[in-house]
Formats: structure tokens, C-alpha cells, sequence
């Protein structure tokens, strides 16, 4: 069986910083990859590449075994949209100010269907459906997005993705900008998704914590680089890279710890 | 001795749409030399309650307490010229987002040594040098040089450290730290978090820091506070708060938490959301989200010792120690 995604030395600079470089992995069909690493060690490029917001300057992505295009404009970059979603770390800014989320949902069903007209009592169900499996209520129809809270707006942002049916969802930082608790609910969310409807998550954070519980594999990136992927379990119990170390030691744990003498 | 006492801060906005209670019921205990951890979720009162403590409440703000004691002062009957010279020498804020707490056109030790020269006086030259001596001690490299930067030449971690320069440098009591290093990397994060702690110890300030990362809890604080929906909900010194939480939501917060140490260890969700605060509690805030809730949570519990530093306002633990008492025997 091919992969979902494979990605095979996937190269781009930024002026003379090197933003990806030479970087390759597999991500299997419901499968959890977790991309970590530092502000400017390169996994939001890497996850905006895939979802094709970046042109790539070499390497190669294969979706279910077909070569991405990669780049806007070309043929069957939209078809490709549709299956790879994105899910952003603010969602204030992913939302359209003027949309209630009921418009938000529209449009993106419409666009689900390549624009073809769809009945008014179609879409209406539509929206209510994508908007209760992500857990919002029909009363939050016609909010607009500040008239919602930052998790209200996070599971929005993941019900207007969703509803493309996507293979993929590319989420970056979907939940640092939110509360612990409200962040437990949307990550309970996403992996209830991920076996409902089948989806994979390429999912970057800086946020160990989270990736340990969260994730199926990892994939440690630095400067640009990846410099060590496992099986959670194995990458934390056993990390083989001096960065990894690093990373796992500076991160804080929320457990009591003697002061130190 | 305790530096800071806060007993039942209320704090009021008029807004508009009506009025808004963002803070009910918090209470702030600060010892000398100690650092006590503010927790909870956004709005939920704590930089509010903070910015109460150093009188810099919006217009249009009321407060009411029952204690606000720091030093040996009520600051509740501060005028605002004694406020001002309150802060400073007496309290110091950091505050989360560095970059915006920097005028972005004066350099970086002309800022610093205007605090030191509004509130310690001395000449340019002395207040300067006081510059470079303290962008020396948060570990910045080449302290004259660098005091002459902007701060856009500055990066998060170095601008944050020069932040707590700028707070130090007046020789505070108490430093209160609104989200220091939620901006920030891990690794800054890490040597931020450490550096606040050897400055803390140093200079024997108290120190309030404001998060809501348990992790940063566990590194930094010797008492916890945990707040919910403007109300303190329990206090306790840090090794109870891990290993003994009493009220519902702080085992909640606890238990939703991911802690990669724990091993893959599903986490369980609070339902629900925090109340809106434009009303005034009539019972339990947390009520409506609590899988353990009573009748009796109808009413407002109010916060009960249940050991040393340890107090909780929640009506399970009353009963609990109720029972206790009547086994063996004692009055409450």
C-alpha cells in the first residue's frame, strides 16, 4: 500500500536561510505526525509547502502516489486543495470578519461542490451538519467570529476544512493560542475526526506535552533540517539526537519538583 | 510575614452594554521573598486582579476588598500621587508582550535608565551605568553595546530579559509577571524562567507570576492560587497543589494537562465553558461544568482552611471535613 503522503527532499530558502532542506517523510492514511521543533527551525514551511501556500524550490510531494503541483495556477492545483486542508494557529485571523459562521460554512460547501448552485435548504443542512460534528450549536449560526470564543472559533476554523472531506489537515499550532482546558477539547475533537471521517493530521507545535499524548509519530525538525523521526513512545523514552535531548529537557513538566537546594 | 494580602477583591467595569464583574472574590497572599503562581484560564481575572494591585485599572473600574494590604500599607487608601510612588520601589510589572512594553524609538538603555533616574533619582551617568549593570545581570552579552540598540534589534528572549531589567532595576518588593515567557521558545523559555528565578532569590523580592501553563507552575512557585471565573477557587503551597487538589476544576485543569513524562495518558476535557461575568455569582461559578455538583452548590462556598496554606472553596470538601469531624469525634 502507497502512502498517503510521501515527501522526498523537499528544499526551500528564504534569502540565504535555508527554511527546508532536504527534508523527507512518509505520512500513512489516519496517521498523526507530529512536526516539532523551535520558531525558525522550519516546520510551519515544511506544513505550508504540502498545503501548497509556499512554492517549493526542489523535491518532490506525492499525494496517494500522484505528483502535487505544488504551485498556484497549475492544473489540478484546486482538485489538490480540496484534499489537503490547513488549520491555522490563529483562527481570528483564518476568518473572514464580515462572515457569520453560517457564511463561512456556505462558501466552503460551495466551493466543495467546484461552485456548482446548490439549494438554499441543502446548504442550510450542510451547515448544520458540519457545525454540530464539530460540536457548535445552531445558535452559533449567525455569530460572527467575534461573537465567538477562541475555541468556538478554533472548531469553525476546523468544521470549514472538514467539510472539503479532506485526506489531509495540515494543522499548524491549532491549539497554542488556546486555554488548557478549551485545548484538551479541541485536541478530543481532532482525534474523534481523525476516526470518524478518516483523516490524517500533519500536525506541527512546539508543545512536547502535547505531542506526547497526541501523536502517533515525530518528526523533530532543526534549522530547516529533520534531524530525528520515531514512534512517539520510541522518541521519548529513547531520543538518539543531542536536539531532541534538548528540547525534552527544557520543556517545562506539570508535576511537583523539589526545589532545587 | 506576608508582603502582599489581598482578601476579597472585587473589581467592577461599566461598560456600556451594563455592568461587568471580571473579578469576584480573589484573594492574594505573597510572602516576602516568596513566588506565588496565579493559574487560570483567560478572563478569568487574573491580570485584572493584578492590575487592581498596582492601581492601574481602566477609568470607569471600581474596586471593594476587604484587605488590601502591602507592606504594611492599605492601599485601598492610596491617593494616585502616592500610587505612583508606590510603584517602582514597591511593585514592578513584566508584562507578556515585551515588544509592545518598549518604546520602539528610544534605546534600549536610555528606557532603562529613565525608570532607574524617575524613581531612584541620580544623574544621567549614574542612571546609565545602572543600565548596563542590570542588562549584565538578565545575561545579556556586551551590556554597552547593546544598551545603545533599539529595540527591534533586540529578540523576543533578550528583548524579555531587558523587560525584567527595566522591572528590577527600581529595586521592587514585589515583581508581578503577567505571562513572561508565553510569547517565547521553549529553550528562551527555560533560561527566562530561570534567570527570574536566581534574580528572585537574589534580591529577595515576592513574585507573582500570572500563567496558565502548569509547567512554568511546577518550575517556579512555592504557593499556587487557582483561579475561576474571577474567584479563587483554592490555594496551597506548590507540592499539596500537585499531589493533593481538593476543588473540582483545579483536578480538571490537572487532569487536561498533557505531561509527556506520564506517557501517553489520555486527556480528559473539561465540558463546557467559564460563565459570563456580567453577573454576580449566586452560587458555585463552577457548577454548571462540575460532574460532582450538589444542591447545595447553589449557594457561594466560601474559601475554608483544609491544611497549612491550604484552603479551598468548595462545598464537597466542607462536607468531607464534616465528616471527618464528626467521626473523630471534634468540633469544627
Amino acid at each position: 500500500m502507497t502512502a498517503l503522503l510521501s515527501v522526498d527532499s523537499l528544499c526551500k530558502r528564504f534569502g540565504d536561510v535555508d527554511a527546508a532542506k532536504d527534508v523527507s517523510f512518509v505520512l500513512d492514511s489516519e496517521e498523526i505526525l507530529a512536526l516539532v521543533g523551535e520558531s525558525g527551525s522550519g516546520k510551519t514551511t515544511v506544513g505550508r509547502l504540502i498545503a501548497g501556500l509556499e512554492n517549493k524550490d526542489s523535491g518532490e510531494v506525492r499525494f496517494q502516489g500522484h505528483l502535487l503541483p505544488m504551485t498556484y495556477g497549475q492544473k489540478d492545483f484546486l482538485r489538490w486543495g480540496r484534499e489537503i486542508q490547513m488549520i491555522f494557529q490563529n483562527p481570528l485571523g483564518a476568518l473572514n470578519p464580515f462572515f457569520s459562521a453560517a457564511d463561512v460554512l456556505a462558501e466552503a460547501l460551495r466551493f466543495a461542490r467546484s461552485g456548482k448552485a446548490m439549494k438554499r435548504s441543502e446548504l442550510s443542512s450542510g451547515t448544520d451538519f458540519w457545525l454540530d460534528a464539530v460540536g457548535l450549536q445552531s445558535s452559533h449560526r449567525n455569530r460572527l467570529p467575534h461573537q465567538l470564543s477562541g475555541g468556538q472559533r478554533q472548531r469553525l476554523v476546523i468544521a470549514r476544512a472538514l467539510c472539503m472531506e479532506p485526506r489531509l489537515i495540515v494543522c499548524d499550532e491549532p491549539v497554542s493560542a488556546l486555554d488548557v482546558s478549551i485545548q484538551a477539547q479541541i485536541l478530543d475533537l481532532l482525534r474523534r475526526l481523525r476516526k470518524e471521517r478518516g483523516v490524517s493530521l500533519l500536525f506541527i507545535t512546539h508543545d512536547l506535552n502535547v505531542v506526547r499524548q497526541f501523536a502517533d509519530r515525530v518528526l523533530v525538525m532543526y534549522r530547516g533540517a529533520c534531524v530525528e523521526e520515531g514512534a512517539t513512545g520510541d522518541l521519548f523514552s529513547n531520543p538518539q539526537h543531542d536536539y531532541t535531548r534538548h528540547l525534552l529537557e527544557t520543556c517545562p513538566v506539570p508535576a511537583y519538583q523539589e526545589p532545587p537546594a | 510575614m506576608s508582603l502582599l494580602s489581598i482578601r476579597n477583591l472585587k473589581v467592577t467595569l461599566r461598560t456600556p452594554q451594563g455592568p461587568v464583574y471580571p473579578v469576584q472574590g480573589a484573594d492574594i497572599e505573597v510572602a516576602e521573598g516568596k513566588t506565588r503562581c496565579l493559574v487560570g484560564e483567560s478572563g478569568c481575572g487574573k491580570s485584572l486582579s493584578m492590575l487592581a494591585v498596582m492601581g492601574l485599572l481602566p477609568a470607569g473600574a471600581s474596586i471593594e476588598a476587604e484587605q488590601m494590604h502591602f507592606a504594611g500599607q492599605d492601599l485601598r487608601t492610596l491617593t494616585a500621587k502616592t500610587y505612583r510612588r508606590l510603584r517602582g520601589p514597591g511593585m514592578g510589572l513584566i508584562f507578556q508582550d515585551a515588544m509592545a512594553a518598549f518604546n520602539p524609538v528610544l534605546r534600549i538603555g536610555d528606557q532603562l535608565a529613565e525608570a532607574y533616574r524617575t524613581h531612584r533619582g541620580g544623574s544621567r551617568r549614574v542612571a546609565w551605568q545602572k543600565a548596563v549593570h542590570w542588562l549584565d545581570r538578565v545575561g545579556i552579552l556586551q551590556p554597552e553595546d547593546k544598551a545603545r540598540y533599539f529595540p527591534h534589534e533586540f529578540s523576543g528572549g533578550m528583548l524579555q530579559r531587558a523587560m525584567i531589567a527595566m522591572t528590577l532595576i527600581t529595586q521592587p518588593r514585589l515583581v508581578i509577571a503577567d505571562e513572561p515567557t508565553t510569547a517565547l521558545d521553549v529553550s528562551v523559555q527555560a533560561q527566562i524562567l530561570a534567570l527570574l528565578r536566581d534574580l528572585q532569590r537574589s534580591e529577595g523580592v515576592g513574585l507573582i507570576l500570572i500563567t496558565h501553563d502548569l509547567g512554568v507552575v511546577a518550575e517556579m512557585a512555592d504557593d499556587v492560587s487557582v483561579l475561576y471565573a474571577g474567584k479563587t477557587i483554592e490555594e496551597a503551597p506548590a507540592k499539596v497543589f500537585f499531589d493533593r487538589l481538593s476543588h473540582p476544576y483545579s483536578q480538571g485543569l490537572k487532569a487536561c494537562t498533557p505531561n509527556w513524562r506520564a506517557g501517553p495518558r489520555p486527556v480528559e476535557p473539561i465540558p463546557g465553558l467559564p460563565p459570563p461575568l456580567n453577573q454576580r455569582h449566586q452560587g458555585c461559578a463552577f457548577r454548571y461544568r462540575c460532574a460532582k455538583a450538589m444542591q447545595i452548590c447553589d449557594q457561594l462556598p466560601q474559601m475554608q482552611p483544609v491544611g497549612e496554606r491550604h484552603r479551598v472553596a468548595c462545598w464537597l470538601t466542607q462536607r468531607d471535613q464534616e465528616i471527618t469531624n464528626a467521626q473523630t469525634g471534634e468540633q469544627p
